[in-house]
């Protein structure tokens, strides 16, 4: 009973503080999205080391997410927002053409990507690889 | 009651004595590097330098971010004031265009210019110094074939005493390096990290002059306009293996794919067109630098 109770309090003390952690709304959900991005791409990569099967099919519904998550970007960060936790940096909003233009980028290889999914391992590797760069040339910019 | 006398008369002397090594200290002077003039440089091999030192990551201009316009620009707020990248290109007016490689080499080793000023170790020079005679020379040779932009440079936004550059003999006295930090580790690996990448510049923390903590190497801090911040990379804190460090360095991708941003991913993409054994070497000293560093280096005069 004692252990119940403790694990249930520390259960909400755990899930406050980690609500505490980001306490902008906009910031929150501009996180969740880059995290279910991250988590995409984590999944991606699992195949390229060989922690996870290779299957296109897979690769298709993944890209297919990234490309709609590429897709909500512009919208989520439309509103500057700041929060401690946060890595968006202010030129984000002093370059908001060029910011969107990056999501579009990511958008257009993601469903390239999905339209074309690889066959093999390497055709993987290089839509990762393109993939990775559209992240790149835009976090270069605008996270810090 | 006798040597109370002179005590006075010793302090003026002393006070004499040490202004005039200051003085002799901060007139900067150039080396004569004539011994480079027999050298021939390779601009092919010269390009692959000017990449691992990330030249163009500073001094391209903020508005043309390619690596060939190096026409400076670039803002570095740092607690000392707020320093521009100048323009460094070909331009006879406005960049190094009338230099000597006698003079590239004060620049680059020993942080002088052709006035015979001291650079602002904004400029890594500290880490520079220690480039290899063939590699300046072939650096050179690469930066004669880049174009002239002619732009003025900014002035620095920094304020006194900090404005007062003579001031930097005494900075460079207590903080030019000699040697290598990391004597033991491999040889190519060390090059690349501790005098080209230059990577200490920030991912190592300052004293309060500003130099570096060699007794913290890689240990990681905030960066210098005290926001980002900044890993450390000695293996106390990054846990890689080297093949993920190399995949890094070449893609961008942490070993969870997530994807670097700010000034990582410029100094990436650099890192992405370096030789794969030269990643490997890079790789192979990060996970050499365990907590031992050679002691006492910051004591040794700089070549004068």
């Amino acid at each position: 009973m004692v252990k119940y109770v403790i694990t249930i309090a520390l259960t909400i003390v755990f899930t406050a503080a980690s609500a505490h952690e980001v306490q902008n709304e906009t910031v929150k959900a501009r996180m969740v999205s880059m995290k279910e991005m991250a988590a995409s791409m984590r999944a991606l990569g699992s195949m390229i080391k060989g922690a996870e099967p290779f299957d296109s099919k897979k690769v298709q519904t993944i890209a297919t997410k990234i490309a709609g998550l590429a897709r909500q970007t512009p919208r989520l960060f439309a509103v500057e927002a700041k929060d401690p936790t946060s890595e968006a940096k202010p030129e984000i909003w002093h370059n908001f053409n060029d910011f969107t233009l990056k999501a579009n980028t990511l958008e257009k290889k993601a469903l390239r990507l999905a339209e074309n999914p690889p066959m093999a391992l390497n055709g993987l590797k290089t839509g990762v690889r393109s993939l990775g760069s559209a992240c790149g040339s835009c976090h270069r910019s605008y996270r810090q | 009651m006798y040597l109370f006398s002179r005590k006075p008369l010793i302090i003026v002397l002393l006070l004499a004595a040490f202004g005039a090594v200051l003085w002799w200290h901060t007139s900067a002077g150039q080396i004569n590097y004539s011994h480079l003039d027999v050298l021939t440089g390779d601009p092919i091999k010269g390009g692959y330098i000017f990449r691992a030192s990330g030249c163009a990551t500073c001094h391209a201009s903020p508005q043309k971010p390619e690596q060939q316009v190096l026409a400076g620009g670039q803002a570095f707020k740092s607690k000392f004031g707020t320093f521009y990248a100048p323009n460094v290109s070909m331009s006879k007016n406005f960049g190094i265009g009338d230099w000597s490689l006698s003079n590239f080499a004060n620049a680059l080793k020993q942080g002088v210019n052709p006035k015979s000023q001291h650079y602002y170790p904004a400029f890594p020079y500290t880490s520079y110094r220690l480039i290899s005679d063939q590699d300046l020379v072939d650096l050179w040779a690469f930066w004669q074939t880049l174009p002239a932009v002619e732009t003025p440079s900014l002035s620095h936004d920094v304020p006194w005493p900090v404005s007062m550059r003579s001031g930097l003999s005494v900075w460079k006295l207590i903080n030019f390096r000699t040697d290598w930090i990391k004597t033991e580790a491999n040889e190519r690996g060390r090059y690349l990290v501790e005098v080209l990448g230059h990577c200490a510049e920030c991912h190592t923390p300052r004293n309060f002059l500003g130099g570096l903590k060699q007794n913290k190497w890689m240990e990681g801090t905030t960066a210098a306009d005290g926001k980002v911040t900044v890993p450390g990379i000695s293996t106390k804190h990054l846990k890689w293996t080297e093949k993920e460090i190399v995949d890094y360095l070449e893609t961008g991708f942490t070993p969870e794919y997530d994807v670097a941003g700010g000034q990582m991913a410029k100094v990436i993409e650099n890192t992405s067109k370096f030789r794969r054994e030269d990643l490997r070497a890079i790789a192979k000293y990060l996970k050499q630098l365990t907590v031992t560093v050679n002691p006492g280096l910051s004591k040794e005069l700089p070549v004068k």
